[in-house]
């Protein structure tokens, strides 16, 4: 694509602008961030796909409040940290999903991806705030200041959750070995 | 992204496999596609949604316009400018009502800099 060349900010400007395909390139550009995150806080691989485009269309149509000098990969995320709690709120949906999940992992799917399974059943047993820090911080590689910004928590509060929410996983991955 | 995050380096991260085990892809033509999609959607409805207040806002004018449109065109000796003014009238209301449902106010740019 033409417009990989581009900044994320020159990407903005010309999606700001009309261009749908300037959109799609920001959206090439940090789907795998996206849905890799949200694939940590969402007990659903399919849910967390479906609620990253969600994420991208509200993107879409808040672009213009994206203030000046932010960073859009930040600036998206919290909104999917945003969309991830707002599901998650649903208690009784959320419940069923889970139940649905497993129910698939008891099956055919659970050969398949040992280690993915292993750090979801990780990640469930953290807090929804540990889970994104964790997911942000050490699955996506983010900083602490970036993620802290993403996830509208104080900077120590975060580090406080990646600190505890790593400790805890490793705690569980080496009992389940 | 990395400058104060002392658990990216995969050594250092022996998470870091797991998290890589369920990684979506770097590149995926299909989920930018279903985006696109979305938003083509979500660009008709909002435009279905405008026309369809205009139309309304066309209809209330015409309306509120019609008993004395009727006076006018029922008058004897009726006058053909009395009629254009109010049918300029209601064309002005309606093109007023697509406006204000196709722009944004900005009441920023009120206020004085």
């Amino acid at each position: 694509m033409v417009q990989s060349s581009l900044s994320d900010h020159d990407l903005i400007v010309k999606a700001r602008s009309g261009s749908d395909a300037g959109f799609a390139a920001l959206v090439d550009r940090h789907q795998q961030a996206v849905r890799n995150f949200l694939r940590k806080i969402v007990p659903n691989s399919h849910e967390a796909d479906d609620l990253a485009q969600e994420t991208f269309l509200a993107a879409w149509s808040s672009l213009s409040k994206l203030e000046d000098g932010a960073k859009f990969q930040t600036w998206v995320m919290g909104i999917a940290w945003r969309k991830a709690k707002m599901t998650a709120r649903s208690a009784v949906r959320t419940r069923e999903r889970d139940h649905a999940w497993s129910e698939t992992q008891d099956g055919s799917q659970k050969g398949v991806n040992e280690l993915a399974l292993a750090l979801k059943q990780a990640l469930e047993q953290l807090s929804p705030d540990q889970r994104a820090a964790v997911a942000l911080c050490l699955g996506e590689g983010w900083s602490h200041g970036d993620a802290a910004k993403a996830l509208e928590i104080p900077l120590g509060t975060l580090k406080s959750h990646v600190n505890r929410g790593r400790a805890k996983l490793m705690e569980i991955l080496e009992d389940a070995r | 992204m990395t400058e104060n995050n002392p658990h990216t380096d995969p050594l250092s991260n022996p998470l870091a496999k797991y998290f890589e085990a369920d990684a979506a892809p770097a590149t995926d033509p299909a989920f930018r596609l279903e985006v696109m999609e979305r938003m083509a959607r979500k660009r008709l409805y909002t435009e279905m949604a405008k026309n369809a207040a205009t139309a309304f806002m066309l209809i209330l004018s015409f309306m509120l316009a019609w008993p004395a449109l009727r006076g006018a065109l029922d008058a004897p000796g009726a006058s053909t400018m009395a009629t254009v003014s109010i049918l300029t009238i209601i064309g002005i209301v309606a093109f007023a009502g697509h406006w204000l449902t196709t722009h944004r106010w900005n009441l920023r740019m009120l206020l004085p800099r």
